[in-house]
Parts: C-alpha cells; sequence; structure tokens
C-alpha cells in the first residue's frame, strides 16, 4: 500500500470511529469548478488540495414520526452540529498527524442564505451520493438523506470517485411519475419542488428556496429580522409592544439562543422518500 | 443477561449522567395539559427515561451570580448531549423509536414537555419549596434531561415519601415559620409546612425571571421595545450599544446564563449539601 492510500485509510477510519457513517474525499479543483466565486474551497484555505467530506448524524426514527412538524428539525439541528463536530476533530488529526493545514468548512452563511462552502456539491464530489429533488439534498443509496460537513486541507490525496448511477429517481418514483407525474416528494411539496424525469434521470429541477423558508422555517433569523422590521414600522405603540413581546417573536429569539429549527426544514419531503426509507428498515425500530 | 431496564440506566451513568429513571409515558400522560404531552410528542410513547446530574461544586464557590448561572447551564447543555445520544442508543440496540424532546419552551414560558414532572414520576425526586425544583433525596437539586421510547420499560414510579422539607427545615419552620430556601428569596418564594408536609407552595415565576434571568431571552425583547419605543436618538443609542444590551446579545449567540437561575435558594438546601463542599 503506497503512503498516500495508508494516509487515506488512516483518515477515513478515524472519521469512522468519531461517527461518520460514510467518508469520502473530492479534490479541490473539481470543487472548484462548480462552485461560484467566493464559496471554492480554495478561496477558503491558501493552497487547498483536497476536501474532506464526512456524513452523518442521521434522523431519530422518533423524530421522524412526531407529528410535531418542528421537532424533526430541532433533532435535525442537534445532529447537525455532531457532524460538524466530526469535521472538527478530522481537521485537528490531520493537522497533528500529517502536518498539513486544515480547516473545517466554516458554518458562516456568506449573505442572508448562501453557505461559504456547499457541503451538499462536496459530498457529490466525494462519491457519497448525487442529487435528489426532494430540497435539492445529496441522497445516499444506503444511508438515505445525511448531514454533511467538510474538512478541507492542502494535503493532496486521491478523490473518490463521484457516483455515476444517480440515486435519485429511485425506481418506484420513475413509475409513479410515469403514471402521474408526480413522485413522493413532489406531491408532498409542490409549492416549493418542481421537477421533470425523462427516461428514468431528473431533466429539471427546482427547489424554491424562498418559499420553502417561508413555509418550514418559521424561526429562523431571518423571520426574527422580518418580525423586528415589521416591529419597528408598527406606528401603534400597543401593536409594537405585543409584537416585541409575543409568543411569535420570543420563539424566533429563543431559537437562536438554543440553536433550535434556524435553518432545518420541515422534513416532510425527505420523511416520504423510498430510499430514505429504506435507510431505516434495516435498523427495525419498532412503535 | 441485565434487564434493558438496568442496562439502559447503565449505559446514562457510563455516559457522565448521575442518576437515572424511567417513568411511564402514559402515567405522565394523565398528568399533562394537551400539547405537552410525551404521547403528543411521539404517539407510540410507551417510556420517558430521565436522567440528572449536579452542577460542578465550584459552581457554588463563584460569587458573581452571573457566572454561576452560566457554568450551571453548561453543566445542563451536557445532560442534552447525552439524552439525545440515548435516543440513537435505544433506536440502534433496541429497535424503538425514540427522541429526545427539544427542551426549551413553546413561546415564552410554556415547556414543550414538564421535565420536573417526569423527574418525580420516574422517582427522582419531588417537588420543593425552592421554586418547585425536584429535590433528590440524596443529591438535593438536580438538572434534569428526557428520553421520550415506544419501548415499553418498567417504571420506577414516584417516591413514597416526599423529599422536602428537610427534618431541620421542619423544625426551622416551626420555630421561625420559614426555610433556608425561602428565607434566601422571600420575594420569589412563600409556603407553609404542617406536620412536616408542605401544605401549600408558592413560587413566582415572573418576579424571579426579572430578578435572576436578566439576560434571558425575554430580557433582551424588553430591552429591544425599550429602544423601539425611545425616540431620543441618542438614548436610544446608548440603549442598544450600552453594556446591558451587549451582554444581553452575547449571552444569546453564546448561550451563556440563558435560563439558569441564580440558584440563591438552592445554596442552602441542606439536602445534598455534601456534594456541595470540596477541600
Ligand atoms: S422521493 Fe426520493 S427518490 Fe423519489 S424523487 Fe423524491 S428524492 Fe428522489
Ligand atoms: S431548604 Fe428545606 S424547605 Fe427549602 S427546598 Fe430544601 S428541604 Fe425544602
Amino acid at each position: 500500500m503506497s503512503n498516500l492510500a495508508v494516509a487515506e485509510k488512516k483518515i477515513k477510519e478515524f472519521a469512522r470511529k468519531n461517527g461518520s457513517l460514510i467518508t469520502g474525499i473530492a479534490s479541490v479543483s473539481s470543487i472548484d469548478e462548480e462552485a461560484p466565486k467566493g464559496h471554492r474551497p480554495s478561496e477558503v484555505l491558501e493552497g487547498a488540495k483536497s476536501v474532506i467530506v464526512v456524513g452523518g448524524g442521521k434522523i431519530n426514527l422518533g423524530a421522524y414520526k412526531s407529528p410535531m412538524a418542528y421537532i424533526p428539525g430541532y433533532i435535525s439541528s442537534v445532529k447537525v452540529s455532531g457532524v460538524h463536530r466530526i469535521a472538527f476533530k478530522l481537521a485537528d488529526f490531520i493537522e497533528k498527524e500529517f502536518d498539513h493545514y486544515a480547516i473545517f468548512s466554516p458554518q458562516a452563511l456568506s449573505g442572508a442564505n448562501q453557505p461559504v462552502i456547499d457541503d451538499q456539491l462536496c459530498a457529490i464530489k466525494a462519491g457519497l451520493g448525487t442529487r435528489a429533488i426532494a430540497a435539492y439534498r445529496v441522497l445516499n443509496k444506503t444511508h438515505g438523506f445525511l448531514n454533511y460537513a467538510s474538512v478541507i486541507t492542502t494535503m493532496p490525496l486521491e478523490s473518490d470517485t463521484p457516483i455515476k448511477k444517480p440515486v435519485c429517481p429511485a425506481p418506484e418514483c420513475v413509475e409513479m411519475y410515469e403514471e402521474s407525474q408526480t413522485t413522493p416528494c413532489l406531491q408532498v411539496c409542490p409549492q416549493c419542488l418542481k421537477a421533470e424525469i425523462k427516461d428514468g434521470t431528473i431533466k429539471k429541477i427546482k427547489f424554491n428556496r424562498m418559499i420553502h423558508e417561508s413555509r418550514s422555517q418559521t424561526t429562523s433569523t431571518s423571520a426574527f429580522q422580518k418580525i423586528l422590521l415589521e416591529a419597528l414600522n408598527e406606528p401603534d405603540p400597543e401593536k409594537k409592544k405585543m409584537m416585541l413581546l409575543g409568543d411569535f417573536f420570543s420563539r424566533t429569539i429563543r431559537s437562536m439562543a438554543y440553536n433550535y429549527n434556524l435553518s432545518n426544514t420541515t422534513i416532510e419531503c425527505l420523511r416520504v422518500c423510498p430510499v430514505e426509507q429504506r435507510s431505516y428498515s434495516k435498523q427495525k425500530a419498532r412503535g | 443477561m441485565r434487564n434493558p431496564e438496568d442496562a439502559i440506566k447503565k449505559w446514562a451513568i457510563g455516559q457522565n449522567a448521575l442518576v437515572a429513571g424511567i417513568a411511564s409515558a402514559s402515567d405522565i400522560d394523565q398528568l399533562q395539559a394537551e400539547g405537552h404531552r410525551p404521547s403528543d410528542i411521539l404517539p407510540s410513547a410507551k417510556s420517558v427515561i430521565v436522567i440528572g446530574s449536579l452542577p460542578f461544586a465550584g459552581t457554588w464557590r463563584i460569587p458573581d451570580y452571573k457566572v454561576v448561572g452560566e457554568v450551571a447551564f453548561q453543566c445542563n447543555e451536557e445532560l442534552y448531549r447525552i439524552a439525545y445520544h440515548m435516543a440513537d442508543y435505544i433506536e440502534s440496540k433496541y429497535g424503538y423509536e425514540s427522541l429526545f424532546p427539544p427542551p426549551d419552551s413553546i413561546g415564552n414560558w410554556s415547556p414543550l414537555l414538564d421535565i420536573k414532572r417526569c423527574a418525580e414520576m420516574a422517582g427522582l425526586g419531588s417537588r420543593s419549596l425552592a421554586g418547585e425544583m425536584i429535590l433528590h433525596p440524596e443529591y438535593g437539586f438536580l438538572y434534569f434531561a428526557v428520553t421520550i421510547t415506544s419501548m415499553p420499560l418498567v417504571s420506577d414510579g414516584p417516591l413514597k415519601d416526599p423529599v422536602c422539607p428537610a427534618p431541620s427545615c421542619v423544625r426551622l419552620f416551626e420555630k421561625i415559620g420559614t426555610t433556608p430556601c425561602m428565607n434566601a428569596c422571600p420575594d420569589c418564594l412563600s409556603g407553609t409546612i404542617k406536620d412536616g408536609r408542605i401544605v401549600s407552595s408558592r413560587y413566582d415565576r415572573n418576579r424571579c425571571a426579572t430578578r435572576a434571568q436578566s439576560t434571558s431571552p425575554p430580557a433582551l425583547q424588553r430591552q429591544i421595545l425599550g429602544a423601539a419605543e425611545e425616540t431620543n436618538p441618542a438614548k436610544r443609542k446608548m440603549i442598544v450599544l450600552g453594556d446591558y444590551f451587549s451582554r444581553s446579545v452575547k449571552s444569546l449567540s453564546y448561550r451563556s446564563h440563558l435560563d439558569a437561575t441564580c440558584m440563591e435558594c438552592w445554596r442552602p438546601c441542606p439536602v445534598g449539601m455534601k456534594y456541595r463542599v470540596k477541600k
């Protein structure tokens, strides 16, 4: 085994031991080619050569079964932090073990809604899954929808190959589309999602993030800004008071304080996906 | 082979919880308002597993109550971490649906699930005169977190005898009509004891919040309202850029000292005192 192969094995093993369900490696240049300016790994870390992507943080089946729409979102936000923690540890491991610069992908947004690094794109390039119609998320054949976090490093590593055969649409979704021009995810959220399937593959795909956000991220940081603006513009002092001390504004502030249902979806479109459902069948969770 | 109840509790304690208990979800359902029952959160709920732990003893040696709240709050966060891992553990080991319910309030002051009630029903203590916090017979006041699961487990059930008032508190009340906790905070707490039992108990949550949670989310809302109502630009600037507003915003972004109390009523309680003292 070459030194490079040994290093890769060590890196993936470290990630697995720390909770990553799947780990892949992509070259910085392959991500740079597709990411818009200002969002390329090479712009975040000078001399970056590789991006290692860890995937995990699957929502508990119990959270999926909760009728309270915000619970899966809350659990998901907790799980996302867990995956970032793995990336954080992995970056530390790479610096100490291999003496190369490494950082975990920053969670900050540039502007209102743009992540600095698109972890989903990194996951695709690292061969961990393909784009799905559901919320434009990455779908993995075995694990369904996972949360992803990346480590950007100057260490040159051999990349994994992106998956050639798209995971989405699943065979039953193709059948359904042929019969009724929809899929389980499209059907559950026709306002946010639009797609066209031809010959079993996605031809067009649209995820309307703006509609999505106003429907499912009602206690996000943007919701806070909106209510604050409305309250400041409200000329009636009594109404202003009601807005600023009322339940809705309280929920947005608490949501920020506890990192609670900030940017997660209601997960309705993920819940119905057959690939996602199959990923839980191995778990045999009983109700 | 160990029964699953013991195995789950042992797992939680291995993860750094101090105590663990089990309550029946349907027993809690009967006592809770609609929308706040374990079965409202997880329809298949059968059991609620409650874990508890103490803040560091060093917390009691911090002179600034704001720092006390922050240090104690972090112990709470650690418990939440264990509780959400416990949901994963139960799903993967036993295959039952499980979840860690959000510990925060819905809206202003209404917790999704009454964790104190769950702790009581899991036999981890009883209501006390100190803000109705749950008092554990050995460790005194604890922080709690819960995991709800569809796994049927044998419940520990509530304690037979209330922990509060402690014998020394009963004697003190008979002598001077107060107890250490009520004495520490007569504004927020009041109560009466008869024949060694609590007869009435009052905890003024709104007052406690304005005194002890001065950098909590509602405190920030108040300040935003104050700034929005201020017509003098210079004064508004002082409000928004001033120390108090800065502390509230920082408290929010660093999740420090958000909902913790000043803990002054907790401090003099004789129950579990030995765990609050070190060399
Ligand atoms: S349900 Fe899943 S597999 Fe089917 S179209 Fe939607 S995302 Fe793709
Ligand atoms: S100080 Fe006494 S009365 Fe107060 S909570 Fe403790 S045991 Fe109860």
